[in-house]
């Protein structure tokens, strides 16, 4: 279970939300709200790259006191990928194996099931916009994670990629990987079953469903 | 390789001297290619390492150049955390502090490759001449930076991505400038590139400003001459990095209906402000040397020289070891002129092919993506 207590983030004077107290049960739970809301935010903060007060709890472990084993739980893959243009998409993917815990076998099943060829071996200056958002969603699916955070996960790929994207996610759900996913555009509810709906409105996040 | 090391390794170190090599072939041309012979060169150090041993001035002043190296590596690092596309470095924190420590430990010690490498050789000095005390700070004062750059960078990488946030604080600039090319580039080199600027200012002004105030039965006007074009040259990296600015970010302006000679000019009055340091500092040259003509020539030239710098980069998408290479090829070409005693053409020659280089490539320049084939 992921449990938020007392949360407040703030960018300088600006307050971007508040949380008192929030519990995600495992599940797949989509985000929305309209652009500058603060969803992107949020996410960053879950998967423990901006600073906030408050608490974030993974089960019993804290995001304050235990960084690295809340870390290691919480994959993250943002809303626009970009990553030096120098460095090969197969680096990186060993970079966060190393970090994370995967394994070869793993990323083969996750590249595959995305549609991901050889084109990891090039430096990612050379990657499509497509192309960059595969490679950040294999990034966020390797190790292993209790809970994976994915923003705006369909914004440009193809069709074919959306529907094995959502295959992968129902995949991973069934091995017991919750999700939090953000996205200001419609999902299709019968392709992903999303335990709850919430709503990022007026410095609040409101279930909705 | 371990996959973190190597990737650290790459986007890191080989990134960091990559996009300083400018900065870095001029410092080594200060300290190695002034000297008339390798003996020469070795006496000079020799008595640059004893002072440094024996005189406590000499100490505080290399530990403030060190300091001033280690401010541009942690910025260099800041930079790099705040910067979107290497938001992959944060997974670092999932494993525990130790293990990111010594993670950590390689790439500084690499990137603080010159003060090593200079301490050790101070070390090495001191012992053998039993300066003891002196070798004995000077390894302090290199582990010291070493751990604590280190140190400091854990701690960036777990804090920085805090620090992308809105500002209430309104840039004194932003106010007093109306939005033009000229701002934007200006507020690029004073605020973004403020660290490189400082380091080659501080240089580059410091050894004209002495040279140009030596006895003027010693002054050697062919001297300052390569001493300028090197500093010159010392500036080609900003210079560079104002061009990808331009490309990158600005590239917006492309479609703005504005004239080339507008562009041209605003290139020229930011490489007029940039140099007025150093036409300050070559005011010796007029006053102590009685020499206006070589003052008025040399002022002149700056501006020209970094404009055809710049008109020379839209000539193709050069990386920056083709860069280097043009960079090198230019210097030799204006130290060759600089021996003649007709130096008024240095500038006309510089005004004349940035002009023309300028007008005839900089709408058809595009920037290519590098695309390596499939290993």
């Amino acid at each position: 279970m992921l449990q938020l207590k007392n949360i407040k983030k703030e960018f300088g004077p600006h307050l971007i939300y508040s949380i008192d107290n929030l519990e995600l049960r495992k599940g797949i739970y989509w985000i929305k709200g309209v652009n500058g809301s603060g969803k992107s935010t949020f996410l960053k903060m879950l998967a423990g790259m901006l600073p906030f007060s408050g608490d974030i709890f993974l089960g019993d472990i804290s995001i304050t006191k235990q960084q690295a084993a809340y870390r290691r739980k919480i994959n993250y893959s943002p809303a626009e990928p970009s990553y030096p243009s120098f460095i090969r998409g197969n680096e990186l993917v060993e970079f966060i194996k190393k970090l994370k815990g995967g394994n070869e076998q793993q990323v083969m099943k996750i590249k595959q099931v995305l549609g991901i060829d050889n084109y990891t071996a090039n430096p990612t200056g050379s990657y499509s916009s497509g192309m960059l958002k595969k490679l950040s969603l294999l990034l966020a699916f390797i190790g292993d994670p209790e809970w994976i955070l994915l923003d705006e996960p369909f914004t440009t790929l193809d069709q074919t990629s959306q529907l094995a994207l959502t295959k992968l996610i129902s995949q991973k759900k069934e091995e017991g990987v919750s999700f939090i996913i953000t996205s200001h555009h419609d999902i299709e509810s019968s392709l992903i079953p999303f335990t709850d709906i919430y709503v990022m409105n007026e410095k609040q996040l409101l279930k909705v469903s | 390789m371990n996959a973190v090391r190597h990737i650290l390794a790459k986007s890191l170190t080989a990134y960091y001297y990559r996009q300083n090599a400018g900065l870095f072939l001029f410092l080594f041309f200060l300290l190695f290619g002034t000297q008339p012979s390798f003996h020469d060169l070795v006496e000079l150090h020799h008595s640059i390492l004893q002072s440094i041993l024996t005189s406590g001035i000499f100490f505080i002043v290399t530990l403030a150049i060190w300091l001033l190296y280690s401010i541009k590596v942690i910025s260099f690092i800041y930079g790099c955390c705040k910067n979107g596309s290497y938001d992959f470095l944060f997974e670092l924190n999932c494993i525990n502090k130790t293990n990111r420590f010594f993670y950590l430990l390689r790439p500084v010690i690499s990137l603080l490759t010159p003060v090593w490498l200079y301490g050790s050789f101070i070390i090495i000095v001191g012992i053998k001449e039993q300066h003891w005390q002196g070798a004995i700070n000077t390894a302090f004062a290199v582990i010291f930076l070493i751990l604590g750059i280190t140190f400091i960078i854990c701690h960036l990488l777990q804090k920085a991505k805090g620090l992308q946030q809105i500002s209430s604080k309104k840039n004194i600039l932003s106010i007093s400038l109306p939005a033009s090319l000229f701002k934007f580039l200006i507020v690029f080199l004073f605020q973004r590139q403020f660290l490189a600027l400082l380091i080659t200012k501080f240089l580059s002004f410091f050894i004209i400003y002495f040279f140009t105030r030596t006895e003027a039965h010693v002054f050697e006007d062919r001297m300052l001459w390569l001493i300028f074009i090197t500093a010159l040259i010392g500036h080609s990296f900003i210079i560079y990095r104002l061009l990808n600015f331009m490309e990158k970010e600005l590239s917006f302006y492309r479609n703005m209906p504005v004239k080339k000679t507008t562009i041209l000019l605003s290139l020229f009055f930011i490489y007029v402000i940039l140099l007025l340091p150093e036409a300050w500092a070559l005011l010796g040259v007029a006053v102590n040397q009685h020499n206006w003509n070589d003052y008025w020539w040399m002022v002149a030239t700056g501006p020209f020289f970094l404009l055809l710098l710049h008109s020379l980069l839209y000539t193709e998408d050069l990386k920056m070891e083709e860069f280097l290479k043009l960079l090198f090829g230019i210097w030799i070409v204006f130290i060759l002129f600089s021996l003649s005693n007709n130096h008024w053409m240095i500038p006309v020659i510089c005004a004349g092919f940035a002009v023309i280089i300028f007008f005839n490539s900089y709408r058809s320049y595009e920037k290519k993506t590098a695309v390596e084939s499939i290993e």
